[in-house]
This record gives structure tokens, C-alpha cells and sequence, in this order.
């Protein structure tokens, strides 16, 4: 859909304004100051990066998201997005958002809804009906269903449109709250595909979501927020050494290996098994060296290992971690 | 003005059957009450029968009730202001298609009771006074849709509804409270003049805030009353827009707050 992406120039690098999204020290409190929702909260987005944003529930991640669209008013800091603030119309053309609970005027059909919200974007009727088809292909919503009322849609379609008319108006930038949230296996499969399509088209996408391995594999970086500010922000395509949890399968009936000797050899290679069975243990090796010395010592003692994979993603093993360090 | 808002506010309408009905009901019940006068006095035959142009307010009324609430109640007016529309824009958007609609349905009414009577008496067809009662209403629509928009960007929902009624309850009281205060005055033998005036100023602003009528005989007369009617008129919608446009600016929108 390269017709569709946003042709507009990008700042040059010695330009006054940068190009990006900055977050400085932002606070946000609720109920006159009583709830602090966001604290001393900074964040950069660069242009054509995919951030997620991962924490736990009351994090502020949506308040976040929020204040960056211009629907909160921060109390202190300063967000700017291409050197404007969020509320400036100028903003609102560069920006697709996609709200968690997203509310539809359900009397409209899926094809309406997403005129309706080209034409507000200012685009050219022209290339109205054309455009809006387009985006509904590109997250695959079924043509039978867009001459439906919107009230007769699943939660999943649902979610779809409003993806789609995330995209509407040639966005630079793309906050998603949840963009999988009631989505089927193969919704959640076309969303990560999409996410990932987008990114390689240049837009920036600042995700908001629970489902850590669409994060990971879809994400540069991600910044872990906790109690209002960023706890910290791991960049995706570092290489960490950290502890992982695996879980090995092998075929008990075709030899006369057993829990003895994978005890043997786990104690050689100074793991910790958590739990083993007659084919099966699941261990924590050290690093990733130390699994890949394991999984060399099975194999050299003919262990008949049909499966080995970790239980946990990297991600989630940060996100834990970061749990307990802040406990 | 933005041409999308306006269509969805219509259409949005058109989509909700129970103001389709009491649109319908609001505009046969002149009409069935004209034709029972008509049976029941024959000397009705050869009049003008015409609806007051009250009956403008009301269609107002029903175009703009929760007008701008309900989407602040579901939510869509968010995803409506993360476009690149103002919410000056949008106030006024909101404002023509109810203004607009409403004039629509108020002058297509007299329209009608004015074809029925000149059936009737086809005399009656060259009388330019249901001209004057349209021009009338649709004034009066403009005037009342503003302060209604004002009332639904207060709340969120139909509570606006629930506003207007407070609003006319506060009228009431106002005007029960100067007319006891100017009946003391006189049995007191106090110079009642003041209160009385007091009294009526107030009577005036409310009246003008809910309902405002600018005759227009009185309007073509060139009286200082036209004058001060055009200059209220005007006020109202521009203090209304105003207001709604500010109090929307000040409002978050985010279910994050929750």
C-alpha cells in the first residue's frame, strides 16, 4: 500500500525541529492531584522506530498514550511530536491512533465508518471509496461485511476497522492501545504481520500492549513503565546473557537413558531442574551459552532430545525481573 | 464548518427510530388539530390555519437533545477530535446541521398547513404570512440550537435534557419569587416600580435564552425593540457557541482516567 503512506518530508537532520517524538518530565494526576497516573515520565521515539510499551496494569501506559493524542492535559513537562505539541491540528495529520476501548457509532456500516473518518483526516474524495477499500483489504476484514452495520460486528472485526481507520489520513505515526485485544489466532497473526509491514514502510509505532511476544517481534525497543515513569528501556536487538527457563522432551521408550543420567549430566553442567519426569525436565541454565553446552552434552551422551525450547520469551523474563526488582 | 460532521449528525438521526416517530408526531399533530378545527367550525375553512412558530423550538429540540453528549458518552468524540478538526469547527458543524435540520423540518411543517388550507380555500394560497411565520422559525431554530448545543456540551448524554428542565424550573421560580416580592411591595405601600423591573429583566434574559422570537413586524417597524431583539439574538448564539466551544476545550477525553 505505498500509496498510502505519508509522502510528506521528513525534517533534515540540521533542522530546528526535530523530527521524533519527545517526552520530557511529564506528570499527570488525577481526581486534583490525588491519583498520580504519570510521574517525571521521559521518553524519545525516533522517526521510523517501533517502541513498545510494556508494564503492569496502572502503569499509565494508556494515560501515556493518551497525552500524547491530546485528550489529557499534562500537568508539568512537555511533549512534542515533529516539534509540535500533540493538540496542534498540524499533529493530528501525522498521528493514527487505535484506542483500546475503541466506540463505534454502531449504526454505521464498516465502509461509512471509515469514509467518515477519511474525510475528517481532509483527504480527497477522489481517492475516497479506493482508499478506504484498500485499508479494509489490508487487515483482511471480509468485503461481505463492509456494507454491514457496524452493531452486527464480533469484537474482532471490530478491532480490525478500527486498525484500519488507524491507517486513514497517511499516517507518521502510529499509537496503538492494544491493537490484538479480542482478536482471534489468525487476527492476532495479520496484526503482528501488519505491525511489521508498517515498520519496514518507515512509520513509527508506538505499541501499547499485554501480548509481549507480538512486542518482541515486533518491537526495536521497549520501555518498561512502572508506578507513572519508565523503569527502564531495552533495546530488542542487543543480545543479553540472562537466566532461561527450557524445557526438554526426549524419547523414553527408545533407549535406556533415564532421569538418572539426565540428572547426571544436569548436575555436570551446574543447572537446576525444577522438575523432571520419564521424558521430560524442565531446567534453568545461566546464560544461553550454558544451553547451548547443555543441549552439546545430551546429544554427545546419545539422549534421544526430540525437544528443546525455552518456556519463557526474553521479554518476559525482563518483564518479571522488573516486576521483582521494583517489589 | 466540516461537511462529514454535519452528515453524521444527520444521519445519526435518521438512524434512531423513537426521534423518527416523535419527529412524525411533532410534525402531523398541527395538522390533525387544524383538521378537527376545520370539522368542527366551518368559518375555520377560510382562515390561514398555521402553527405557531414555537412549534420551531421543539423541532430544535428534538434534533439537538444529547447532540454533542451522547459522543462524549460513547467515546466517539475522540476518535472525531484525534482528526485534524477544532473544536471550533466541531461546535459549529454541530451547531449548522441541528439549525439546519430543525429549519428544515419547522418550515417544511408550515409549508404543509399552508397547502392544506389554501385546499380548502384556494384564496388563501397568495397570503404571505406563512412566509413570515418560516423566516420566523428558522430565526428562532438558529437562536435555540445554539443555547441547546451550549446545555449538551455540559453534560454528557441526553442530561442535557435534564438542564433545560432545571434551567426552566430556575425561570419559574424566578419569575413566582419577583411576582411575590412586587404584590408585598404593593400591599407594603413601597414603590413596587424597582422589583417590578428587577422582575422583568430577569423574565426577559430567561425568555430570550430559551426562546428566542423576533417578530418580524415588529423587526421591519424600526423600533429600538428589533434593535435590542437583533443585539440579544445575536449574544445568545455567539456567548452560547463560545461557552460550549471553551467548555469542551477544557474537557479530557480519555477513558484512561477511569
Amino acid at each position: 500500500m505505498p500509496e498510502l503512506l505519508d509522502e510528506r518530508p521528513i525534517n533534515a537532520p540540521d533542522s530546528p525541529v526535530r523530527a521524533g517524538i519527545f517526552v520530557q518530565n511529564i506528570t499527570k494526576t488525577y481526581k486534583g492531584g490525588k491519583v498520580k497516573a504519570l510521574s517525571a515520565l521521559s521518553l524519545e521515539i525516533h522517526p521510523g522506530e517501533a517502541l513498545g510499551l510494556v508494564g503492569p496494569n496502572g502503569a499509565g501506559k494508556t494515560t501515556l498514550l493518551s497525552c500524547l493524542m491530546g485528550f489529557l492535559r499534562i500537568d508539568s513537562g512537555s511533549i512534542l511530536i515533529d516539534g509540535e505539541v500533540p493538540d496542534a491540528l498540524t499533529t493530528r495529520q501525522l498521528v493514527g491512533y487505535l484506542p483500546e476501548r475503541l466506540t463505534f457509532d454502531r449504526w454505521m456500516t464498516g465502509r461509512d465508518y471509515m469514509q467518515y473518518h477519511h474525510e475528517l483526516a481532509g483527504m480527497p474524495e477522489s481517492t475516497r471509496k479506493s482508499d478506504c477499500e484498500i485499508l479494509l483489504e489490508r487487515v483482511e476484514l471480509p468485503p461481505s461485511t463492509w456494507s454491514m452495520a457496524v452493531k452486527k460486528y464480533s469484537r474482532g472485526m471490530l478491532q480490525r476497522l478500527g486498525f484500519a481507520q488507524a491507517l486513514v489520513g497517511k499516517p507518521r505515526y502510529l499509537l496503538l492501545d492494544e491493537p490484538a485485544s479480542g482478536m482471534d489466532p489468525s487476527g492476532v497473526l495479520i496484526v503482528r504481520q501488519l505491525l511489521k509491514t508498517l515498520k519496514q514502510d518507515g512509520l513509527t509505532i508506538l505499541l501499547n500492549s499485554h501480548q509481549l511476544d507480538q512486542i518482541e517481534k515486533v518491537c526495536d525497543r521497549v520501555a518498561f513503565l512502572k508506578e507513572g515513569s519508565v523503569n527502564r528501556i531495552e533495546d530488542m536487538h542487543v543480545k543479553i546473557e540472562q537466566e532461561e527457563n527450557l524445557i526438554i522432551r526426549w524419547l523414553a521408550h527408545t533407549t535406556e537413558l533415564g532421569v538418572e543420567d539426565f540428572g547426571r549430566i544436569a548436575q555436570k553442567e551446574c543447572l537446576n531442574i525444577a522438575e523432571i519426569n520419564n521424558d521430560f525436565a524442565r531446567v534453568s541454565t545461566a546464560s544461553s551459552a550454558a544451553t547451548v553446552k547443555l543441549i552439546k552434552a545430551l546429544v554427545a551422551a546419545d539422549f534421544p532430545i526430540n525437544e528443546v525450547r525455552s518456556e519463557d520469551t526474553r521479554l518476559e523474563r525482563l518483564f518479571i525481573n522488573s516486576s521483582k526488582e521494583g517489589s | 464548518m466540516n461537511r462529514a460532521v454535519c452528515i453524521t449528525t444527520w444521519r445519526e438521526f435518521k438512524a434512531n427510530k423513537v426521534r423518527i416517530i416523535m419527529l412524525t408526531l411533532l410534525f402531523l399533530a398541527p395538522l390533525v388539530v387544524f383538521t378537527m378545527r376545520r370539522c368542527t367550525s366551518p368559518e375555520a375553512l377560510n382562515e390561514d390555519l398555521l402553527s405557531h412558530p414555537c412549534m420551531a423550538s421543539l423541532f430544535t429540540l428534538l434534533w439537538a437533545a444529547g447532540v454533542i453528549g451522547r459522543e462524549v458518552q460513547n467515546g466517539t468524540i475522540a476518535l472525531v477530535l484525534a482528526r485534524p478538526i477544532s473544536i471550533a469547527t466541531y461546535v459549529y458543524s454541530k451547531w449548522f446541521a441541528v439549525a439546519f435540520a430543525a429549519s428544515l423540518c419547522a418550515v417544511e411543517a408550515v409549508f404543509c398547513e399552508h397547502i392544506i388550507s389554501a385546499v380548502n380555500s384556494p384564496a388563501l394560497l397568495w397570503q404571505t404570512e406563512f412566509l413570515t411565520n418560516s423566516v420566523e422559525r428558522v430565526l428562532l431554530c438558529f437562536g435555540t440550537a445554539a443555547f441547546l448545543i451550549l446545555l449538551s456540551s455540559l453534560v454528557s448524554g441526553l442530561k442535557d435534557l435534564a438542564l433545560l428542565a432545571g434551567f426552566g424550573f430556575i425561570f419559574m421560580t424566578l419569575a413566582t419569587v419577583g411576582s411575590m416580592v412586587h404584590h408585598l411591595c404593593a400591599a407594603a405601600n413601597f414603590d413596587a416600580e424597582l422589583a417590578r423591573g428587577l422582575a422583568k429583566s430577569v423574565e426577559h434574559i430567561f425568555v430570550g435564552i430559551i426562546y428566542p422570537y423576533i417578530p418580524l413586524s415588529v423587526f421591519f417597524s424600526g423600533d429600538l425593540f428589533a434593535v435590542g431583539s437583533l443585539i440579544s439574538y445575536s449574544t445568545l448564539i455567539t456567548c452560547s457557541l463560545a461557552l460550549a466551544i471553551k467548555v469542551l476545550t477544557r474537557k479530557e477525553f480519555s477513558y484512561a482516567a477511569d
